[in-house]
């Protein structure tokens, strides 16, 4: 009985040590971010430009894809469930709350999270094996401020950005079955959407966007450092990452979605 | 002994029960070039890591120009190594930078210079190590004596006052070699310039050092100068220096044993 109680004591102490290290990484991210420093902009926008590229520009075709799928498959589920209720005159609403404020968000952070996420992880974490940090920190360069801010930044504007594009692909998935099953023309279906569409549904999906950009990079790069001594650690902290951002998101999702009908 | 540039007291470290250095005290004087030597996994190059504020010990002091480094805070510590200089053993260059932008990165991000000048200067210091044509490539497509020269080259290109090198002979080419120490000891005939080095190679240790710091079983076991060392007749201070070998050199020449024996 003492030895149960012992190992759990010691994974409790493991986890608030865990924790506790996050909210420390968490204020020097912060610090850094306000900091007033000479230098470094130029380098650092570079890193921020390349982040904008890999995570927003060269996820376009990806998101097309799924958003379309979703859209698609909203509409049909929709013209196929809700007739049986006499809910047809709720499918615009139905789309906006599912796609707009729910599944377009939460999507695009998966998305992100499996394309960006680990390659942050894994990016810093054999930086860390190959004491490239120690190389940066040697030539005074700030390893927060030259890799952790401008990812911070590029992860969050592009997942906003991309969970814009996300929605209005849905809504075109959305648009496409519904022309082909219901010959609904664009004219009518867009004033549908209009008309069901209010500023708190943008409002809530785009922060949502950027609650989870900031929590998806801040936990990608914290796993990262997390990476010590072998190059085995870095594959395992990739799916801590993973695991960590997915469970912040809906923890994230909750929340706001709690505090918006509530 | 003038001024220190670097001064450690009471340094120690232990990676759990096991002690790595114990109760280190050195005064590293301003412009001298001090070789840090010992016997393999005697935590030299942890030293060298904790000298240069890499490494946090568990106990003791280090101050480099009178700034104690373990007690400021990150932005006094980063500015104060604007004019360091770290050359690791394995190059740690920025594996996704060109060789160009490996050298360029710290000039950028500490001053505001235009494309030309920072080019200037990049090109200046590539050519004089013989690198430019290699401006292009990946740190992963270099050889390691080149990854060496250009940690080298991106260390010296900031102007330090201060150097921290880790093995700069080891494990490379004897016209790499050449290069490097061609490198090497023109900054140690400048005053202006500290260097602390850790090395196996006795031999170029005996022809470039000022002072030696000789780690034994993780103690600091006699720190002098080249000759105090060097002509000591203690004798366990000359059997410590009879088992230091650069472990590289004795498999080149166990290779080239068995090539002279072979029939081919």
């Amino acid at each position: 009985m003492a030895g149960y109680f012992g190992t759990v004591g010691q994974w409790v102490l493991a986890k608030a040590a865990g924790l506790l290290d996050f909210c420390a990484y968490n204020a020097l991210v912060l610090r850094s971010l306000f900091h007033k420093r000479r230098g470094g902009l130029e380098s650092s926008l570079s890193v921020l430009f390349k982040q904008v590229f890999f995570t927003g520009v060269q996820a376009l075709p990806v998101i097309a894809l799924v958003a379309l799928a979703l859209g698609a498959i909203s509409i049909v589920q929709s013209l196929t469930q809700l007739p049986k209720f006499g809910g047809e005159a709720f499918i615009g609403k139905i789309l906006i709350t599912v796609i707009v404020r729910e599944l377009g968000p939460i999507l695009t952070g998966f998305i992100v999270i499996g394309r960006s996420g680990t390659a942050i992880t894994t990016e810093i974490g054999n930086m860390v094996v190959q004491h490239e940090i120690e190389a940066l920190e040697a030539m005074g360069i700030d390893p927060v401020r030259y890799l952790v801010i401008p990812r911070v930044f590029g992860v969050t504007a592009s997942l906003v950005a991309l969970n814009i594009y996300f929605d209005i692909f849905a809504l075109v998935g959305g648009f496409l079955v519904s022309k082909t099953v219901l010959l609904t023309s664009f004219t009518i279906f867009l004033r549908e959407i209009v008309s069901s569409m209010v500023v708190a549904d943008i409002a809530v999906s785009l922060l949502k966007g950027f609650i989870f950009g900031i929590l998806v990079s801040v936990i990608c790069t914290f796993r990262g450092f997390s990476v010590k001594l072998s190059s085995t650690e870095v594959p395992q902290m990739a799916s801590k990452a993973v695991v960590g951002s997915i469970t912040a998101l809906f923890i994230a999702d909750g929340i706001i979605t709690f505090i918006y009908y509530f | 002994m003038n001024d220190p540039a670097v001064e450690l007291k009471d340094v120690s470290l232990a990676f759990g029960n096991e002690p790595i250095l114990t109760s280190i005290s050195i005064r590293i004087p301003k412009g001298a070039l001090v070789a840090i030597t010992g016997p393999s996994g005697c935590g030299k190059s942890t030293l060298l890591k904790i000298s240069a504020g890499l490494l946090h010990p568990d106990s003791g002091t280090v101050t480099i120009e009178g700034v104690d480094i373990f007690n400021v805070s990150r932005s006094t510590l980063y500015e104060l190594r604007k004019s360091f200089a770290f050359v690791f053993q394995d190059g740690a260059l920025i594996s996704n930078l060109t060789l160009y932008n490996n050298l360029a990165l710290p000039i950028r991000y500490h001053y505001r210079l235009s494309d030309e000048e920072i080019e200037k200067r990049v090109r200046a210091v590539l050519d004089d190590f013989g690198l430019y044509t290699e401006r292009r490539l990946m740190p992963a497509q270099l050889s390691i004596g080149q990854r060496k020269l250009a940690s080298f080259a991106r260390g010296i290109i900031m102007e330090p006052r201060l150097i921290f090198v880790d093995e700069p002979v080891s494990g490379i080419d004897a016209i790499t070699t050449q290069r490097m120490v061609g490198k090497l000891l023109p900054l140690r005939d400048d005053n202006k310039v500290t260097m602390v080095m850790v090395s196996h190679n006795l031999d170029f240790i005996k022809s470039s050092a000022d002072y030696i710091a000789l780690i034994y079983q993780n103690k600091l076991f006699a720190y002098g100068t080249r000759d105090d060392i060097l002509k000591s007749e203690d004798p366990i201070l000359q059997g410590i220096l009879s088992i230091i070998v650069d472990e590289q050199a004795i498999v080149a020449e166990e290779v080239l044993e068995i090539l002279s024996e072979s029939p081919f």
